[in-house]
């Protein structure tokens, strides 16, 4: 295959239908007679519900079902089946649904629930994964040990502990024994909520012929279709899920969410559209929160810093239903010590049912999460032997020699350039490389440029592999149109990432023909698409680039059989090349795709061959985590990069400003460099929103306290205006795959959060452990920090050795 | 619930509905008129995404109740498009690569409109006034910033 299409920044092909208007959403969706749901929640984060009187609301106008938890006796959940459509007999998070109204109208179902009267008797609630872990701690499912589990989690009954992974190598007692120097320290990454500008929404329809019908807005509706199969006993062609335009995912649309309760309504009303729209508050309270973590990190260096053991300890805060955050673990888990060799390890993260809303898959799963504690820890353990940052990182680099990684798997320079990213972001934010760069950087004075003003620097490197099902298929159908034209038909979800322009610019090329000649309907539809797993973790471009390949494979035998037969020679000698079919050595005999892509019709009329419509499918090899140590194909694609950032800290109100965000990624192939830059920088200002301004507040009772947009502060138009993007696309090409691309959409937002907060050390010298940076807590500290020692000069050196 | 005859003038064409009191324009545009590109992403005026133009400056459809547009010009991000293509601010979002999910842009269009129409030659401060109290999830801003600047030169060069 020529690359013409691949490598250049084609216009997105859905950009005319948003930029006018025209994109359907699910909450534009409307039907005859469509009934509207709303929802009462508990305002309790842990509560018995001792009794509900609805028939008042039952009687009002416009009501045509009233229901308790106990009308919708159902289970949801993939991997652990923990949870029912809404609160049986006990709330578990202030905002889970104990009732629900559904009425001819949005009026009249508010209305309705305005009658409803709940009892409750409050329970002790767990809000944090520590208080969830200690002795004696309030059980959130005193059940656990009755749930269907699939193979490969653990769940503790009679403890909240609902899944723990840990992976092991070498001896980490005896490499910490061996030591000269250990550090240890605490970190936390607090939760955090997507805040797409679409909030959570399902239409559901349960047919007379017993069929349920769902416009989800959702990134996997093949997904939300298998849970609300399970949930009902459904089997699988009797539930179709269809699925468009996503006002944004970032993860918190992934799995299911209000999906299977808005199907559970929808039985109560055959025949009718069940329409469900959260509102924003309900999106914060009701959905899925992404991170919650907890980590306590303990590495062993030599005295010349190169690392030889980590004891690593994660605690995730997982709400109160974990099937959505149980795979979080082994991802947050495996990659917990970053792109760096470590002989003797042993990484233990462990899920914890608290009293908040459930956590999901949220930008990067897991990743951001403790790499945002191994990042931060890499600069206290280059500090703790008098190393430069950079010189550290990289001294212990894991792929330069091959060496493996905490799964066992062996990672070399052909799993991308990272000692050229770190280079290359070093260098965008002044941070040196060479001794002789590090010796010029401490020769100069205080980075005090103003005397209200520290500027610093820092950076952070990031890993990232999808975390998926270990048959996680993606599937792709070609279908060739009469005129040479055709459809790639495809279950990815088009959230914004561009992904059906990376389809399109791949499948022209694997075919030969104009990218014009290529359309990606928009839109799945269980019914009709081939299957995709979910689009999530980064891949769908990855593996459906593979699928394409497979299925054009399938396809240019059917197009050479038929030309072979219009040609009269035997197929081995005919070939395939830019949209013509050819004898080969008689290119003078050749046939244009269109002529035989639906059959080929002799003069006299008949016709051989036929339309061609091929699929092809793609999943890579991965298993399970071996019992004993952790260890598997738990990571199927890596990609490597590093992220710098030069910041400016004002000394007397604490606000920090990025001045400058420098990316090094190395993606193998960017598909469109434009639009993949474009996503690196809007992960990137999405992270920037975790590291210094966004955190979920706990009220008393465990309510959410800032469950709306003014609240919840997510990066404004004024934030960004003045930093200065670099981002790099590294290609270090991938063996042996048809197209070269590396997964790439999530990875901008991986290493936001360290490389902040150590710039922010690096100017100021305090240390953050823990996010947002937010101007009050950074005044704080200072304050804290002047309070202490009165000395103006920040130290540079020697915190955090133990 | 009062309920009133309220006059708007949408995207050029008059109508008019009986609207109840507390009904907003947002709910009238989308449920009354279904014009549904304006989007509800907070309710609460917080977000952008449900931006029309009334008599040409930017509100919060959300904000306005029905009854207070009353007698106004109404602009939705529909009546923008042209039979034969995007208007040359939505041609420039196209052209920056200034859409990721959508879901805001109608509503940083329309901001552009205004701002275009009062400021044809937009510093990059009134670039970031304009699209003050629009959020977008997806892009970090740069090429939004980047669509609008690239709306005014397109403008200037006539």
């Amino acid at each position: 295959m020529e690359q013409r299409c691949i490598g250049t920044s084609v216009p997105r092909v859905d950009a005319l239908e948003k930029v006018t208007g025209e994109a359907r959403y699910v909450a534009d969706l409307s039907f005859p007679g469509m009934l509207h749901a709303k929802l009462l929640r508990s305002p309790h984060a842990h509560a018995r519900i001792v009794r509900i009187e609805k028939a008042a609301a039952a009687a009002m106008p416009g009501v045509h079902a009233v229901a308790t938890g106990k009308d919708l006796p159902w289970w949801v959940g993939e991997c652990i089946r923990d949870q029912r459509p809404m609160a049986v007999e006990t709330a578990r998070f202030a905002g889970e649904p104990v009732a629900a109204v559904v009425a001819s109208s949005e009026d009249a179902a508010l209305a309705a629930l305005e009658a409803i009267r709940v009892d409750y008797e409050p329970l002790p609630a767990v809000l944090d994964a520590r208080a969830a872990l200690a002795p004696g701690a309030p059980l959130v499912h005193p059940d656990l040990g009755t749930y269907h589990v699939l193979p490969g989690f653990r769940p503790s009954p009679g403890t909240n502990v609902f899944h723990h992974y840990f992976v092991k190598a070498g001896d980490v007692t005896k490499g910490l024994a061996r030591a000269a120097v250990v550090v240890e320290q605490e970190y936390e990454f607090p939760h955090l909520m997507h805040t797409a500008l679409e909030n959570h929404g399902c239409l559901a329809r349960y047919t007379a012929g017993g069929r349920l019908e769902v416009h989800a807005g959702a990134q996997s509706p093949f997904t939300v279709r298998n849970v609300v199969a399970e949930a009902f006993g459904l089997p699988r062609h009797r539930v179709s899920v269809r699925g468009g335009y996503l006002g944004g995912g970032f993860g918190g649309k992934s799995d299911a969410t209000v999906e299977p309760l808005t199907c559970a309504l929808a039985r109560l009303c055959p025949g009718r559209w069940v329409r469900l729209i959260l509102d924003r508050e309900e999106s914060f309270v009701g959905s899925v929160l992404g991170r919650g973590f907890r980590g306590r990190y303990r590495y062993g260096l030599t005295r010349r810093g190169r690392l030889v053991a980590a004891d690593i300890d994660l605690l995730m805060a997982g709400g109160a239903y974990s099937w959505t955050a149980v795979n979080i673990l082994p991802c947050a888990g495996h990659n917990g010590i970053g792109p760096y060799f470590v002989p003797d390890l042993e990484i233990h993260a462990r899920g914890l049912y608290t009293n908040t809303p459930p956590v999901g898959a949220y930008r990067g799963y897991g990743h951001p999460d403790s790499q945002f504690m191994a990042e931060r820890h890499m600069d206290l353990c280059a500090r703790a032997v008098g190393m430069d940052p950079v010189a550290f990182r990289l001294k212990n680099l894991l792929g330069k020699s091959g060496k493996k990684n905490p799964l066992g798997q062996r990672v070399d320079s052909s799993a991308g350039d990272l000692e050229g990213c770190i280079k290359l972001v070093a260098q965008d934010i002044g941070m040196a490389t060479s001794p002789e760069g590090i010796r010029a950087r401490e020769a100069e004075p205080s980075a005090v440029s103003r005397p209200a003003v520290a500027v610093g620097r820092g950076l952070a490197c990031l890993m990232k592999s999808p975390g998926q099902a270990t048959n996680a298929f993606t599937t792709v159908v070609l279908k060739f149109n009469e005129d040479g034209t055709v459809h790639v038909i495809s279950a990815v979800s088009e959230m914004g990432q561009g992904v059906h322009t990376a389809i399109a610019q791949i499948a022209a090329d694997l075919i030969e023909i104009p990218v014009e000649k290529v359309y990606v309907p928009q839109g799945t539809d269980t019914d009709y698409s081939p299957y995709d797993w979910q689009t999530v973790a980064s891949r769908a471009t990855w593996m459906q680039g593979r699928a394409i390949a497979a299925a054009w494979e399938k396809a240019r035998k059917e197009l050479r059989a038929t030309a072979a037969k219009a040609f009269g020679v035997p197929v081995a000698k005919v070939d395939y090349r830019r949209g013509t079919l050819f004898v080969r050595g008689d290119e003078s005999r050749a046939l244009p795709l269109e002529k035989v892509c639906h059959g080929y019709v002799f003069p006299d009329g008949h016709a051989v061959g036929g339309p061609v419509l091929v699929a092809g499918h793609y999943v890579p090899h991965a298993t399970y985590a071996d019992e004993q140590t952790g260890r598997g194909e738990l990571a199927t694609s890596w990609t490597f990069g590093c992220q710098g950032a030069e910041v400016e800290v004002d000394l007397r109100t604490g606000e920090v400003t990025v001045l400058r965000f420098s990316s090094a990624i190395d993606v193998g192939r960017a598909v469109n460099p434009e639009l993949a830059k474009a996503q690196v920088i809007g992960a990137v200002v999405f992270g920037l929103g975790g590291a210094l301004t966004e955190t979920v507040t706990w009220g008393p009772r465990g309510e959410i306290r800032n469950a709306s947009m003014t609240d919840y502060k997510v990066p404004t138009p004024e934030d960004v205006r003045g930093i200065d993007f670099r981002v790099h696309l590294l290609e270090t090409p991938v063996p042996g795959d048809p197209v070269g691309s590396r997964c790439l959409a999530e990875h901008g937002a991986v290493a936001v959060a360290p490389a902040i907060a150590n710039a922010v050390a690096d100017a100021t010298g305090v240390d953050f452990f823990d996010v947002p940076l937010a101007a009050e807590r950074v005044f704080l500290a200072l304050q804290a920090r002047a309070a202490q020692a009165p000395s103006p000069k920040p130290p540079r050196k020697a915190k955090g050795a133990r | 619930m009062s309920r009133h005859l309220v006059t708007l003038t949408v995207n050029g064409a008059p109508v008019t509905r009986e609207v109840e009191a507390h009904r907003t324009l947002l709910e009238v545009l989308r449920d009354g008129l279904d014009l549904i590109g304006a989007k509800e992403g907070c309710g609460a005026g917080e977000c952008g995404a449900c931006t029309v133009l009334l008599d040409g400056m930017p509100v919060r459809a959300c904000l306005v109740l029905a009854v207070e547009a009353d007698g106004c010009a109404v602009a939705t991000i529909e009546g923008l498009a042209a039979a034969r293509g995007p208007d040359p601010i939505q041609q420039a979002f196209i052209d920056a690569g200034a859409t990721q999910c959508g879901y805001c842009i109608p509503g940083f269009v329309l901001a552009a409109r205004a701002l275009l129409d009062r400021r044809p030659d937009p510093t990059d401060d009134d670039i970031v006034r304009a699209c003050g109290g629009h959020l977008c999830r997806c892009t970090g801003y740069h090429t939004l910033f980047e669509a609008v600047r690239l709306a005014a030169r397109r403008r200037a060069a006539g």
